[in-house]
């Protein structure tokens, strides 16, 4: 318990500084786009309109730190004004309705490649030197070293524009999300195969390299000979010794998955043109929406730290070792 | 069914493939051990006693192949049934204990979990708990629910002992199950495991390289060389006459105390010590508010070497011997208190500069991992000596002969091309004394040099630090749990317990006459006793 409030302080810490960070960062580049846009209308706009326009840029002429103290108080409230390429729609609705999509994708191809390669690694360390181990970490590797991007395009190139098999973009069908009846999560799943299928391949090669690697150091254990010499049977060793432990390195690099994920996430979101946040976030850019595109930075980085913080509370309870703090 | 042997291995060969056909490891082993025996394999590393060990259960992974030969357990055959039935067999006929505690028990799941997945292997007619296996081997049952490393390395094993007996085989094999463990440690656990013995009846298969533990707790003893068997017979024989050459070098090998000549105090050198500490400490996870620490280490340690002198810190595992001889070379920085070697503060590795004198320099306990495998003898040498304080760097490789030649390695150019892995456990050790040596230290603090390495070397080892006390006029400050061999190099002897120093005196008096409890324990569970010239009289089991 004390290890993770230990973490929980550090995450909030790390939360707070991204916090500050994002507010000083913008302002402190010469000529933010609000002043840019104010000074080009302000020969042509009286008084009243140019004050008008500044409150609702959110330009002030209050001091730095005043500025930043009310900036916290929104953030904490969750407000961070209005979109600018949505106007006058509230950043957090903008945002709000390409999360849950980004969610969606980010989880399952996450989890689908983290378990798909744990899978594919413990075979191939448990029949070491066997077909599968010689011919699966190459292939990955190879799957691996595509950009996103690319591999993206040529997936959405066969399998939506010339074969047909999957929608070519958006999350569901309809104009607006469907139920959640059978029908409506059936469109929701076919939406999503092709982005989340492009993730997971390009993804796969670490998890399955390290799950083998670890799990070939798991295997000269003497645990490992002695579960033998306990005459268990062999899917016992397998998964109660050998995978139990083995996994735990993978674990702790699920967190960093995490973040590896969005980055690559937000390129084949925008092949797919599937409505998470980083379609959002390029709409925000080709529109210099700055509340936009602050919030969403934002947004991914407490996410990313959401994530690491479950991990290492997940990590806790799987790693006994851990619980006396570090020491041992 | 008395008359069935717990184990029958008749003309086993067992070879490792390798690139150039098969190499053989165990060459035609016959031998047998009757119900309720407790038999003892002794040999040196590499003789093939550990891959016997191995095929008894049939665990031998590739590139081991099981050339000739039978095995029965119990009267079940283990070589000609298929996998399945092996399997079957594996725990409930016998079951083994590996050397390494730390990592016989899988780290991650709770020990009550694990003695009861052995349990689960047997039939409901044994009806065991794990709460009643960990009483039999004296673990209080409060501790099921602890995991491996909440447990010391005395006890992990026990608790791997109770799991192999908990289906009741009929044999247990214990592989070098104490080597990793404080002679302490050691007895307590084969009491217990005599004391088991006599209670439930199973046959034993101790393997070691220690002939004097055999002494105390077998019927009977195989020793072996080179894949072969070279002389078996009763304990009580044996002790009495060895017919094999090999045999008898194995047993004399082991360092001795000679008491006919008392320990000398060698004439202290006035000017100063070598090394003296004052009121040395150092404590871990104190805490900056209370000031209390969860472990002190070292506790205010006063204590002085004269140079020339070799001083042996005795004590068993977790006394603090490691850390004062970590403080000593500068890898540990003290808590609070005073050290001088050579009238200097020893300095950090990070933050020495080149050219500062170097006057304590550390031997290591692994042999095999102190040295860089990637790097050749010659190279580990020249870097010692190219970096070592002053001293003349125009002639490096004249240095580095030098070096090999006052360890005791020639031809000395045979060596420098050489990489670690073809070398010796002894070797190596040499390799280590040499590149201590590059730096002329004045002080050697060697941390259980001899430890890993088989007996018939540990005394050439310790004879050539005895050497090059006497030859280069170098301190020593030998760290050890080993009461015998501390008795048989130092002049002195400090016995430290809980972080303090609780006796010192000339070695031998020390010895003979101990005054400290915890001095008597660690000369008490010396198998054998201190002197072979004179056997204590062991009441045979």
């Amino acid at each position: 318990m004390y290890y993770i409030a230990k973490r929980l302080a550090f995450y909030v810490l790390a939360a707070f500084v991204a916090i500050t960070v994002n507010f000083f960062l913008p302002r402190l580049t010469p000529g933010d786009p609000a002043s840019t846009i104010v000074a080009t209308y302000s020969t042509s706009l009286n008084a009243e309109s140019l004050a008008a326009l500044k409150a609702a840029y959110g330009l002030t002429d209050e001091p730095l730190l005043q500025q930043y103290l009310t900036y916290l108080g929104n953030v904490l409230r969750g407000d961070f004004g209005r979109s600018l390429s949505n106007f006058p729609a509230p950043v957090m609705a903008v945002i709000g309705a390409g999360f849950g999509w980004s969610i969606l994708l980010g989880l399952t191809s996450v989890l689908l490649s983290f378990v798909l390669g744990s899978v594919l690694g413990a075979i191939a360390a448990w029949r070491r030197g066997g077909w599968f181990d010689k011919l699966t970490p190459p292939v990955l590797l190879f799957l691996g070293s595509f950009p996103y991007f690319f591999l993206a395009l040529l997936l959405f190139y066969v399998f939506c524009f010339k074969l047909g098999w999957f929608p070519m973009g958006n999350a569901y069908s309809s104009v607006n999300p469907p139920a959640l009846n059978l029908a409506g999560v059936g469109d929701i799943l076919m939406h999503l195969i092709a982005p989340a299928f492009t993730i997971v391949l390009v993804s796969l090669g670490p998890w399955t390299l390290n799950m083998r690697n670890a799990m070939i150091g798991v295997l000269s254990e003497d645990y490992l000979t002695l579960a033998e010499a306990k005459g268990l049977q062999p899917r016992r060793v397998l998964l109660s010794h050998a995978v139990r432990t083995a996994l735990l390195p993978n674990i702790t690099a699920l967190g960093a998955a995490v973040g590896a994920v969005f980055s690559g996430q937000l390129l084949t979101e925008i092949v797919f043109t599937y409505p998470g946040l980083g379609y959002s976030l390029m709409r925000a850019v080709s529109a210099v929406d700055y509340p936009l595109m602050q919030a969403l930075f934002l947004i991914i980085t407490l996410s990313v730290l959401a994530a690491n913080f479950f991990v290492d509370t997940l990590y806790v309870l799987l790693d006994p070792r851990v619980r006396t703090g570090g020491e041992a | 069914m008395l008359d069935v042997p717990a184990l029958d291995i008749v003309d086993l060969s067992v070879g490792y493939a390798g690139e150039n056909g098969i190499i053989p490891a165990v060459d035609r082993v016959s031998f047998n051990i009757a119900a309720g025996e407790f038999m003892g394999l002794a040999g040196e590393s590499g003789c093939g006693k550990s891959t016997i060990a191995q095929s008894i259960l049939r665990l031998l992974r590739a590139p081991g192949i099981i050339t000739g030969g039978e095995i029965r357990i119990a009267g079940n055959d283990m070589l000609s049934q298929d996998d399945n039935a092996v399997r079957a067999l594996r725990w409930r006929t016998a079951s083994i204990v590996l050397q390494n505690s730390l990592t016989s028990l899988n780290p991650v799941k709770r020990i009550a979990w694990q003695l009861q997945e052995a349990l689960n292997r047997g039939t409901s007619a044994v009806g065991r708990t794990p709460a009643e296996l960990l009483q039999m081997v004296d673990i209080d049952p409060k501790r099921l629910r602890a995991y491996p490393h909440e447990l010391s390395g005395g006890q992990r094993q026990r608790v791997v002992i109770a799991m192999a007996l908990a289906l009741e085989p009929k044999l247990i094999i214990l592989d070098e199950p104490t080597t990793a463990l404080d002679v302490i440690v050691q007895q307590e656990i084969f009491v217990t495991v005599k004391a088991l013995q006599r209670q439930m009846g199973f046959a034993v298969l101790l393997i070691t390289h220690d002939l004097p533990l055999l002494f105390e707790v077998a019927d009977r003893i195989a020793v072996m060389r080179d894949g072969r068997i070279v002389e078996t017979a009763p304990v009580p024989r044996f002790r009495q006459h060895q017919e094999h050459p090999y045999s008898r070098a194995l047993l004399t090998a082991s360092p001795k105390v000679d008491f006919t000549t008392p320990s000398v105090a060698r004439p202290k050198s006035v000017a100063h010590p070598v090394l003296e500490t004052a009121h040395l400490t150092k404590a871990y996870g104190t805490n900056p508010l209370t000031g209390r620490s969860a472990l002190v280490a070292v506790n205010d340690v006063s204590f002085r070497l004269a140079s020339g002198e070799i001083v042996a810190l005795v004590g068993a595992s977790g006394s603090g011997k490691s850390t004062f001889g970590r403080i000593v070379t500068g890898l540990t920085r003290p808590s609070s208190g005073d050290v001088l070697v050579d009238g200097r503060t020893p300095v950090p590795v990070s933050r020495r500069r080149p050219h500062q004198p170097r006057a304590a320099q550390m031997v290591f306990q692994d042999v095999y991992g102190s040295l860089n495998p990637l790097h050749t003898i010659g190279h580990h040498l020249r870097r010692a000596v190219i970096s070592a304080p002053g001293g003349d760097k125009t002639d490096v490789e004249g240095r580095v002969a030098a070096l090999l030649t006052e360890v005791g390695l020639t031809p000395t150019a045979s060596y420098l091309d050489r990489r670690p892995h073809e070398l010796s456990g002894g070797q190596r050790q040499r390799v280590g004394l040499a590149r201590a040596l590059a730096a002329s230290p004045k002080l050697l603090v060697a941390d259980e040099p001899v430890s890993m390495l088989d007996v018939s070397i540990r005394r050439d080892i310790l004879n050539l630090i005895a050497r090059l006390r006497d030859e280069q006029g170098v301190a020593v400050l030998y760290i050890t749990h080993d009461v015998v061999s501390a008795g048989y190099i130092a002049d002195r002897i400090a016995v430290m317990h809980r972080g303090q120093i609780v006796e010192e005196g000339l070695a031998k008096a020390v010895l003979a006459n101990p005054q400290h409890a915890c001095t008597r324990q660690l000369i008490a569970a010396v198998p054998g006793g201190l002197g072979l010239e004179t056997p204590n009289p062991v009441p045979a089991s």
